[in-house]
C-alpha cells in the first residue's frame, strides 16, 4: 500500500520529487503526469481565489476536489488504482493547505494587512480553530511512530475520505480505521495543546 | 516516545475510549498496572478528545463529496453505505456500496439520480430501465437486485457490482488474438440477442459499459438509455437530450439523424466496437471528444469508414483483416439499417462462419473465394489442393482458350478473354491473398502466382496494345517478386528471381508511366514503376549491391517527387513514397559503414534522413492522428538523432549532441501522441522504451546526466520487461530487455558505481545467454553478448580490491 513517503518535505520540489521516486518504481507514466497534474491542482485553487466568492465559504476545497476528480477520470493517465490515486491526492491536498497557511500567517506578521482571500481555503479548519501548520508538525512526528495510523489521519483531515473510503483505500476494515483515527485525533489535540 | 510505546498506549486508550467515568478509571489503571509512565501517557491522551478534528475531517468529506457526487458518499441507501462513485453517466452517479450492518461483505453498484436533473421525465424513464432490468437475467447481463427511493425522493437500484475492465481494454492489455476477440465479442452478442428477445434495445453499446471480469466474463452494464420494444409503449423517438448523451464513436447513423431506433441499431454499435477491438481504431475520426451535431451528422451519417484492413497500424494486423472481416464489419456499420445484419443473431453468425473457416455471408460467393476458404479448412494438404486446383482451373483456361481459338464470332471470344482474365486475376489476388498466412503455404503460393502469371502473359500477348491489362501483368510481376524474396515477408528465399520479377515489372509499366505519353498523368503506372523500383532496392540492400539498391531508390524518389509536384489526391501517398526512398537511400549508403569508416558515406547518410524529416512534418500537419505517419515521423528523428552522437569519432560536437537530445525528444513526444490514439500498440509502447534508451545511450557516449540516463534506462527496462513478459517466445523483446540493462550498466558503470553496474550486466548475460543458445547464428545477439562480457569485465577490474 502507500508509505509514508513523503516525510518532511521542505519544498513543493522537493515534495513532488519525492512523491515521483516513489511513484517511479510504481507506475513510470503516473510519475511524469505528477508535476502537471499539482500545478493544474494549485493554479485551479489559485484560480478560485481570486475570483472571491465570500457566500461559499467552502468552494475553494471543492474545487480542489473538483480537479483532482477532473484529472483522475483523464484518460491519459493510466492511475493505477483508486487507492494510490486518493493516497496522493491526500498529500497534494495537504501540502497545499500547508502552503496557503504559512503564506498568510507570514502576511499576518510581515504587515499586518487584513485577511486575504486565501483565508477561505481554509475554512474548514478556522472554523474549528484548528491550526493547520500545528496539525502538519504533529502529523509529521506521528508519521514516525506509527506511519499507517498517520497515514489515516491524512486521509481523513487532509484527505476528506470517509471513515469507509479510507478503509477502502487502505485495504484494512472500517472498524480499524475508526479506532486508529479516534486515537490519532486525541493524539494530534493532545500534541496540539502541549505545544501551545 | 518510541514507537513501541506509542503502540502500548494506543491500544489500552482505544480500549479505554468504550467506556464512561468510573469504568474507563478501573479499566486504565488495570490495563497499565504499576507502569506509571504508560498511565501517565495514557491519561493524558484520554484527557483530549480531539472533537474538532472529527467535525473538521467531516466537514472535508462533505466538500469532498460535494464535488465528487451528490456529498452521498458514506451515507446509507437501504441496507447498504455508499463507499465511492465508481461512474457517472447523464443521468446519475453509480456508486460502489456495501452492505451497512456488515453481515456479510458484499459488493453491489447503486445507481443514484442526479440531484437536479429529477424531472418527471427522466424519474419516468429511470423507472422503465428498473422495469427492464428486472426482467433481464442472463449471465452476461448485470443483474438487477433491488430499487427505490431515498428518502429524499430519487430513485436508485441496486445491481451486481462488476469488478472488471472496459472490453477495449481487457483484450489490449491480454493481448488477445483476434480469434480470440471474436469469441469475447459473440459472449457480448449472445447477451444483448437475449435482450433483444426481451424487446429492449440497449441503445449505448460502448467500452464503458461492456466490462470483462478476471476470469474473462463480459458483462453488459447500464441499459441507461434503452426503452421498451413493446408495443403498448410510446413511439420511439429520440430527444435532444438523448442526442446529446449518446456516444459518438458508437452512434448509429440513425440515431443522430433523430430517426426510429431499432435492434439494428445495436447491430451498428456492436460493428463499431469490433471494428475498434479488431483494428486498435474506431471507425470514424473526430475533431474532439464532444464533436458539434453538425460534424456528428457529417462524419457518422455521411462519412464512410475506411477499411478495417486499411486503418489498422499493424501490418500483420491489417494482412489478417483484410478480406472476410473488412466485409463483416463493413455490412454491420452501413448507414442504411436496412442494409445492415437483420439482426445480432446474423452478426453472431457470420463471425462463426468466419472463425469456422466457412465462406462468410457478407462476401459474394466468387470461385476464388470459395477456394480460398476450402483450401484454409484443410491447412494440411495446402500444397496438393492447390495444384489439384490450378489444373482444374488451368483446364479451364486452356478449355476457353481453344474455344475462343476455335471459335470466330469476336463477341464471344471477348467475353472468353474476359473470364480469363477475371479467372487469372482472382486467382491472383483473393485465392492468392487467402492462403498467404498459412503456414508452409509459400511453395502453394508460388504455384499459384505464375500460373496465374503465365495466362496473363499469354493475354497480353494476345492484346499488346491494352494498357489495363499491361498494368495487371505488371502488379503480377509485383507479386510474385515479393513471394520470391521480398525482405522482412514470408519468401522463398529466392532474391535472384525476385529482381528478374520486379525488373520486368519495371519493363512493363515503364513506357506506360511517361508522363508525356497519354492521359490522366499516368498516376496508376507511375505508382507501379515506383513501387517496383523500391522493391528492386530493398533486395538489393539486402544482397549487398549497395549502389544498384541507390540507384534504383534514387529512380522512385524521382518518380514520387515528380508524382507530389503534379498535385492531385494522393499527395499523402507519394510523401510516405518519398520519405520510404530517402530512408532506403540513408540506409544503403550507411550499410556496412561501421565505426564511421567513411565520413563522406556518413554525412550523405544523414543528408537523407535530414530531407525525410520536414516530408514527414508535413504527413503530420495533414494528419495529425495518423498512428502511421507519427511513428513515420518519429521513425525519421530517432533515424537521424541515432547518427549524431559519436563524438568519440566525429569529434567532440556539442552542437550534435544538443541536436541528438531535440531529436530523441521529438521521437518521444511523437510516440507518446500515437500512444493516446492506441494504447494498446505494444509496437508504439516498444519504440518509446527504445527512444529513452537511445537517449540514455547518447548521453552515456557524452558522459553528461548519467543520473538520468539511468533513470530513463529504468522506465524504459519497465516496458521492456512487461513486453517481454507478454510474449515470452518474442526474441526481440528480450533482446531488448538485455540491451536496456546493458545501456543501464554503462551509465552506472560511468558513475563509478561498480557493484550496480556489474548487477545489470549479469542481468543482460542471464537474457542473451540462453539466447544465442537459441539462435547461434544472430549477429546481434552475439555482438551484444560480447560487449555485456566485455563491460563486465572492466568492473571487475576497477572493483577488484587491489
Amino acid at each position: 500500500m502507500l508509505p509514508a513517503m513523503v516525510a518532511n518535505p521542505q519544498s513543493d520540489r522537493e515534495f513532488l520529487e519525492q512523491t515521483a521516486r516513489w511513484l517511479a518504481a510504481e507506475n513510470a507514466e503516473l510519475a511524469e503526469a505528477l508535476p502537471r497534474v499539482y500545478d493544474e491542482l494549485r493554479s485551479l485553487a489559485n484560480g478560485y481565489l481570486r475570483r472571491e466568492r465570500p457566500d461559499h465559504t467552502l468552494q475553494p476545497t471543492a474545487l480542489v476536489h473538483e480537479a483532482y476528480l477532473r484529472l483522475r477520470t483523464q484518460r491519459n493517465v493510466d492511475w493505477n488504482n483508486q487507492a494510490q490515486f486518493l493516497g496522493i491526492a491526500a498529500k497534494m491536498m495537504r501540502r497545499i493547505l500547508v502552503n496557503h497557511a504559512e503564506k498568510r500567517d507570514a502576511q499576518k506578521r510581515g504587515s499586518g494587512a487584513t485577511h486575504v482571500n486565501l483565508d477561505t481555503a481554509l475554512a474548514v479548519f478556522d472554523r474549528e480553530a484548528i491550526p493547520t501548520l500545528d496539525v502538519n508538525r504533529a502529523l509529521m512526528q506521528l508519521e514516525a511512530l506509527d506511519a499507517r495510523q498517520a497515514q489515516i489521519a491524512e486521509l481523513r483531515f487532509f484527505g476528506g475520505l470517509t471513515v469507509p473510503q479510507t478503509a477502502e483505500v487502505l485495504g484494512i476494515s472500517p472498524a480499524t480505521v475508526k479506532r486508529e483515527w479516534t486515537t490519532a485525533r486525541m493524539w494530534l489535540e493532545r500534541e496540539i495543546t502541549r505545544n501551545s | 516516545m518510541t514507537p513501541e510505546t506509542w503502540q502500548r498506549v494506543k491500544v489500552v486508550v482505544a480500549d479505554a475510549t468504550d467506556l464512561d467515568g468510573d469504568e474507563r478509571a478501573q479499566f486504565v489503571s488495570r490495563a497499565c498496572a504499576d507502569d506509571t509512565a504508560l498511565r501517565r501517557e495514557v491519561e493524558s491522551v484520554l484527557a483530549h478528545a480531539g472533537e474538532r478534528f472529527e467535525r473538521a475531517a467531516d466537514a472535508m468529506s462533505k466538500v469532498a463529496g460535494a464535488a465528487e457526487g451528490n456529498g452521498l458518499a458514506g451515507i446509507r441507501i437501504g441496507a447498504y453505505e455508499l463507499v465511492r462513485e465508481i461512474g457517472r453517466g447523464g443521468m446519475g452517479a453509480v456508486y460502489l456500496a456495501r452492505r451497512a450492518d456488515q453481515e456479510y461483505n458484499k459488493e453491489v453498484a447503486i445507481k443514484l439520480l442526479k440531484r437536479g436533473t429529477d424531472t418527471d421525465e427522466v424519474l419516468r424513464r429511470f423507472r422503465a430501465e428498473r422495469e427492464i432490468l428486472a426482467r433481464l437475467e442472463h449471465p452476461n447481463i448485470a443483474q438487477l437486485l433491488d430499487g427505490g427511493t431515498t428518502q429524499d425522493g430519487l430513485p436508485y437500484f441496486v445491481m451486481e457490482y462488476v469488478a472488471g475492465a472496459r472490453i477495449t481494454d481487457f483484450c489490449f492489455a491480454s493481448n488477445l488474438s483476434i480469434h480470440q476477440r471474436i469469441q469475447l465479442f459473440l459472449k457480448v452478442c449472445a447477451a444483448l440477442q437475449f435482450a433483444h428477445q426481451n424487446l429492449v434495445v440497449h441503445r449505448d453499446i460502448k467500452p464503458a459499459n461492456i466490462l470483462v471480469t478476471a476470469d474473462g466474463e463480459p458483462k453488459l452494464l447500464d441499459f441507461g438509455i434503452a426503452k421498451l420494444l413493446d408495443p403498448s409503449d410510446e413511439p420511439v423517438d429520440i430527444t435532444v437530450a438523448e442526442r446529446q448523451r449518446l456516444t459518438p464513436a458508437y452512434a448509429s447513423p440513425e440515431q443522430v439523424r433523430g430517426q426510429p431506433i431499432t435492434t439494428v441499431s445495436d447491430v451498428y454499435a456492436l460493428g463499431a466496437l469490433l471494428y475498434e477491438l479488431l483494428a486498435g481504431v474506431g471507425p470514424h475520426r473526430f475533431s474532439n471528444v464532444h464533436p458539434a451535431p453538425a460534424e456528428l451528422l457529417r462524419v457518422i451519417a455521411h462519412g464512410e469508414p475506411a477499411r478495417p484492413s486499411v486503418a489498422a497500424a499493424d501490418p500483420q494486423r491489417r494482412h489478417r483483416l483484410r478480406g472476410d472481416l473488412d466485409r463483416i464489419l463493413l455490412k454491420a456499420l452501413r448507414k442504411e439499417p436496412a442494409e445492415r445484419y437483420r439482426g445480432v443473431g446474423s452478426f453472431a453468425e457470420d463471425l462463426r462462419r468466419y472463425l469456422e473457416g466457412l465462406p462468410v455471408r457478407a462476401r459474394p460467393a466468387t470461385f476464388g473465394y470459395r477456394a480460398g476458404k476450402f483450401l484454409g479448412r484443410n491447412k494440411s494438404g495446402v500444397a496438393i489442393a492447390a495444384v489439384l486446383v490450378i489444373g482444374g482451373i488451368a483446364g479451364t483456361v486452356m478449355m476457353l482458350m481453344s474455344a475462343r481459338q476455335a471459335e470466330l464470332q469476336a463477341k464471344r471470344a471477348e467475353r472468353h478473354f474476359k473470364d480469363v482474365r477475371q479467372l487469372a486475376n482472382s486467382f491472383l489476388f483473393e485465392f492468392h491473398d487467402a492462403i498467404a498466412t498459412l503456414p508452409g503455404a509459400t511453395a502453394a503460393r508460388q504455384l499459384v502466382v505464375s500460373r496465374a502469371l503465365e495466362y496473363l502473359d499469354k493475354l497480353a500477348r494476345e492484346a499488346s496494345g491494352e494498357r489495363a491489362l499491361q498494368l495487371e501483368l505488371a502488379a503480377a510481376y509485383l507479386k510474385i517478386g515479393d513471394v520470391q524474396g521480398k525482405p522482412y515477408t514470408p519468401n522463398l528465399g529466392d532474391s535472384a528471381g525476385a529482381v528478374r520479377s520486379y525488373q520486368k515489372a519495371a519493363e512493363i509499366v515503364a513506357p506506360l508511366a511517361r508522363t508525356e505519353s497519354s492521359a490522366a498523368r499516368n498516376t496508376d503506372a507511375r505508382r507501379l514503376l515506383s513501387t517496383a523500383y523500391i522493391s528492386l532496392a530493398a533486395v538489393q540492400a539486402r544482397t549487398n549491391e549497395l549502389d544498384a539498391a541507390l540507384a534504383n531508390n534514387e529512380r522512385a524518389l524521382r518518380i514520387g517527387e515528380q508524382l507530389l509536384t503534379d498535385g492531385g489526391a494522393h499527395a499523402d501517398e507519394w510523401r510516405r513514397l518519398l520519405i520510404s526512398c530517402h530512408t532506403g537511400m540513408g540506409d544503403a549508403i550507411q550499410a556496412g559503414n561501421h565505426q564511421l569508416r567513411d565520413l563522406n558515406r556518413y554525412r550523405a547518410a544523414v543528408e537523407h534522413y535530414r530531407r525525410a524529416l520536414p516530408i514527414a512534418e508535413q504527413l503530420i500537419a495533414a494528419n495529425p492522428h495518423s498512428v502511421p505517419d507519427l511513428v513515420g515521423l518519429a521513425k525519421a528523428c530517432a533515424r537521424i538523432a541515432g547518427m549524431l552522437p559519436p563524438l568519440d569519432v566525429a569529434g567532440a560536437d556539442p552542437v550534435h549532441f544538443r541536436e541528438a537530445m531535440a531529436l530523441h525528444d521529438r521521437n518521444l513526444e511523437l510516440l507518446r501522441a500515437a500512444m493516446k490514439h492506441e494504447p494498446g500498440n505494444s509496437q508504439v509502447r516498444r519504440n518509446i522504451a527504445g527512444a529513452l534508451i537511445a537517449k540514455a545511450y547518447a548521453r552515456c557516449v557524452a558522459a553528461t546526466d548519467l543520473e538520468q540516463a539511468a533513470a530513463d534506462c529504468d522506465r524504459a527496462i519497465q516496458i521492456f520487461d512487461r513486453l517481454a513478459a507478454a510474449d515470452s517466445l518474442n526474441a526481440e523483446a528480450q533482446q531488448d530487455l538485455s540491451y536496456g540493462h546493458y545501456v543501464k550498466g554503462w551509465a552506472h558503470q560511468l558513475r563509478g558505481e561498480q557493484p550496480r553496474a556489474a548487477e545489470h550486466y549479469h542481468a543482460s548475460l542471464a537474457i542473451l545467454e540462453p539466447l544465442i543458445q537459441r539462435h547461434p547464428g544472430n549477429i546481434e545477439t552475439s555482438y551484444d553478448l560480447e560487449q555485456a562480457r566485455r563491460r563486465l569485465a572492466e568492473t571487475d577490474a576497477a572493483g577488484a580490491p587491489r
